[in-house]
């Protein structure tokens, strides 16, 4: 299964936090729906009307997809996801 | 032109290779923006001042309170209830009476924007607000002056360096203001404080032409897990705040 790696900036929006995630999933999207099934509490931060929210930062094993093309980009077993939101503190 | 004080000042720095007296006189004919001295900004100045970076401009508004001292080291208890920009300055000050501090009791707008990116080679994004952020971005994109991007939010930290014509920028990176962005956010101090010291070697870097900028890599730094990734980041097709690419796209 795909892992997904949690910043502290979602950690701390998730009821009980995991810096680490394994979700199912063949693509980008379904390991974030996968996500969300179990954490719906991060449904708002990470889509916007069943996209994903433009200014969240998605890399797949060290790789950015196009953010067109975000959501269908395939994982693979072992594959590492990073969600990174925008922060600002300063 | 160095004196002697100021060589023997900078005399362990002026041995890291590469750097030397020229590389000394380029710190000081440098002039730097930074965009608030909290948690963040206060520690790019203070690493700056100390470095002899030769003119600093801070941009900060308000009265010191007692939440800003777990994390703001330039601030000092003794001036809670005045101007920040008053402490900011006199706290550089002592420590680095060599070179020149400008501390503006504002914070950065769009309005003001331009007067503050206008003269200096650099400008560094430490504000708490993505307004702000943006309006930053926004003048230094349009004067072609490169910014250095280094936010944080509990244990997390992103560092960036971006350079008009040759990366991205803020708005190619976060095109949008999160709505669920709040003024106070979770800080230690040691977090704050280690991205302000890389984004500050960012600077002397770019200033000095040692090393290698973060041109078009996103570092992101989880201190709770100790994970350190760079990750590329590039420039949004059709943006409208960057200026027309760079052919040169050298990350030299």
């Amino acid at each position: 299964m795909p892992k997904l790696i949690i910043p502290a900036a979602l950690r701390g929006r998730m009821n009980h936090p995991q810096d680490e995630v394994e979700v199912p999933g063949t693509t980008v999207g379904d390991a974030l729906r996968a996500l969300t099934k179990d954490h719906p509490e991060l449904q708002d931060i990470l889509f916007v009307d069943d996209q994903l929210h433009p200014s969240l930062r998605i890399f797949v094993d060290d790789q950015a997809p196009a953010p067109e093309q975000c959501l269908a980009t395939t994982v693979k077993e072992g594959s590492e996801v990073v969600l990174l939101p925008p922060i600002a503190g300063g | 032109m160095l004196t002697d004080f100021e060589k023997e000042r900078y005399s362990w720095q002026m041995d890291v290779p590469g750097v030397g007296e020229a590389g000394q006189e380029r710190l000081k004919q440098a002039r730097v923006l930074i965009s608030r001295a909290g948690g963040v900004g206060g520690l790019v100045a203070f690493q700056l001042a100390a470095a002899g970076v030769g003119t600093l401009r801070i941009a900060h508004a308000g009265n010191l309170k007692p939440a800003d001292l777990n994390r703001q080291l330039l601030m000092t208890h003794d001036h809670l209830g005045r101007l920040r920009a008053d402490c900011i300055h006199q706290t550089l000050s002592d420590l680095n009476p060599l070179i020149e501090i400008e501390v503006i009791p504002e914070n950065l707008s769009a309005e003001n924007a331009p007067r503050l990116v206008g003269d200096v080679d650099l400008v560094i994004d430490c504000a708490p607000l993505f307004p702000e952020r943006f309006a930053m971005n926004d003048e230094a994109m349009r004067q072609g002056k490169p910014m250095i991007e280094c936010p944080m939010y509990d244990s997390d930290a992103y560092l960036t360096f971006f350079q008009p014509g040759r990366t991205g920028c803020l708005r190619c990176l976060h095109p949008e203001t999160p709505p669920e962005w709040k003024r106070r956010f979770p800080v230690f101090g040691a977090v704050s404080g280690t991205v302000a010291c890389m984004a500050a070697y960012e600077a002397i870097k770019h200033i000095t032409g040692i090393g290698t900028n973060l041109r078009n890599t996103l570092l992101h730094c989880d201190l709770a897990t100790m994970r350190f990734r760079r990750l590329p980041i590039e420039r949004r097709a059709n943006c409208p705040y960057c200026p027309p690419a760079d052919e040169r796209r050298s990350d030299a």
